[in-house]
């Protein structure tokens, strides 16, 4: 199976993270309530264990979108450091999950939108513009990933890049939080601050362009060898 | 909308279930189940999604720091009126505001300096021509009409018959040809 040739490729510890559903995924909807509810209360620690249980899938939410390495790290720890300060804000501590994909969303909104800005006037040479348009190429810095697996990986980038930008705005970002980001359509919702009828109509779309032309399968088979 | 259980689901509505399955009737909800063709249609579209995640997941490099919060809570008992940019911004409003009004009030400054040195320039002109107009004709202006001459025949030798100078001979009359001669 090409996704297990894929994995092969990866360092042991990527392989963990990645073979097992996710931490935050294994945490339960209650212990994420419980954590939120001790950290809106003020304890930081709490804050830290949610920290951990989320890191994971924010980090991936930002590199879905921005394909860069060094950004993305950075707009992650961004991400956590609003949601802590902002932690008040927080009405309903059941929605955490949702409420901290949302921060994670507009954080990269507001990203891409500062750097149309900054390339706009000029502030940022070409050669820094034409790299940060391409995804990252920076390969896995494990010493024992796969020269392979680094290709493979940039060239699923490339073409998946490609098939998203067949997609609206709203499709894609409903279509990346369903199937890359794993969330439901109510948390979705949440997140986009959108009703549920608006997130299925546009999920609908977003698949029915992919159905329609096999993108998603010609994307699976090119990507993999 | 009534559906016959035997017709196979199209691909709308197969598409509507990888969404969301609730969005289906109990009848296609049962022909799903039932009918191979359709369940492997449908199963094969959400497992490509659920293929192409997997991959995009694997794709991802390992993040390398992870986040800890150091902030005290004691700091947001303290009412947070402004974020860190609202601040910043309202900082360099006030800071223009400030330098403008400064530049202002400094050019009003200088303008009401010049203002002043040339009014005072001009009232020491207006008060030099008065008094060298003095200096001429110290008499008031209405007395003007009777010591100057009022027309054009007037001239010197009128005023000489009029009022003869002193030693004339004419009106002593000592001189050759004169009354007393």
């Amino acid at each position: 199976m090409p996704g297990e040739r894929l994995l092969s490729g990866m360092s042991e510890q990527h392989q963990n993270i990645y073979m097992s559903p996710g931490r935050a995924g294994k945490a339960s909807e209650a212990q994420t309530v419980l954590l939120a509810q001790k950290a809106v209360s003020g304890s930081s620690h709490a804050f830290n264990q949610l920290a951990d249980l989320y890191y994971n899938k924010i980090f991936r939410l930002v590199y879905y979108r921005i394909k860069y390495k060094m950004d993305a790290e950075d707009l992650t720890q961004e991400i956590f450091t609003q949601a802590f300060r902002n932690l008040n804000s927080l009405k309903e501590v059941e929605k955490f999950k949702s409420w901290l994909f949302s921060i994670a969303i507009n954080k990269v909104k507001d990203f891409k939108r500062k750097k149309q800005f900054t390339s706009l006037f000029g502030i940022l040479s070409d050669k820094n513009i034409k790299d940060e348009q391409k995804p990252d190429t920076e390969p896995d810095s494990k010493p024992d990933a796969n020269p392979l697996y680094n290709v493979m990986r940039q060239n699923f980038w490339r073409q998946f890049e490609e098939v998203l930008n067949r997609l609206s705005y709203f499709e894609k970002e409903v279509f990346l939080l369903r199937f890359l980001d794993q969330l439901g359509i109510n948390e979705i919702s949440v997140a986009l601050d959108k009703n549920e009828s608006t997130v299925k109509t546009h999920l609908y779309r977003a698949l029915k362009k992919l159905k329609y032309d096999d993108s998603v399968k010609r994307l699976l088979k090119e990507s993999l060898p | 909308m009534k559906i016959n259980n035997d017709a196979h689901l199209t691909e709308d509505r197969i598409i509507r279930s990888v969404v969301d399955k609730s969005e289906l009737l109990s009848s296609e909800k049962e022909h799903l189940l039932n009918c191979s063709g359709c369940s492997s249609v449908f199963e094969g579209f959400e497992n490509d999604l659920k293929q192409l995640g997997k991959i995009a997941e694997l794709s991802v490099p390992a993040p390398k720091r992870r986040f800890i919060a150091h902030a005290k809570k004691t700091e947001r008992n303290f009412p947070r009126f402004f974020g860190l940019r609202t601040s910043l911004a309202a900082a360099i409003t006030v800071l223009f505001f400030v330098i403008t009004l400064h530049s202002d009030s400094m050019k009003s400054l200088l303008n009401t300096e010049t203002r002043t040195y040339v009014d005072e320039l001009y009232s020491d002109d207006l008060f030099i021509t008065e008094i060298n107009s003095l200096i001429e004709n110290a008499l008031p202006h209405r007395y003007t009409n009777i010591y100057m001459e009022a027309g054009p025949d007037y001239d010197d030798d009128f005023m000489d018959f009029i009022i003869p100078s002193y030693g004339d001979d004419t009106i002593s009359g000592e001189g050759e040809g004169g009354l007393l001669s």
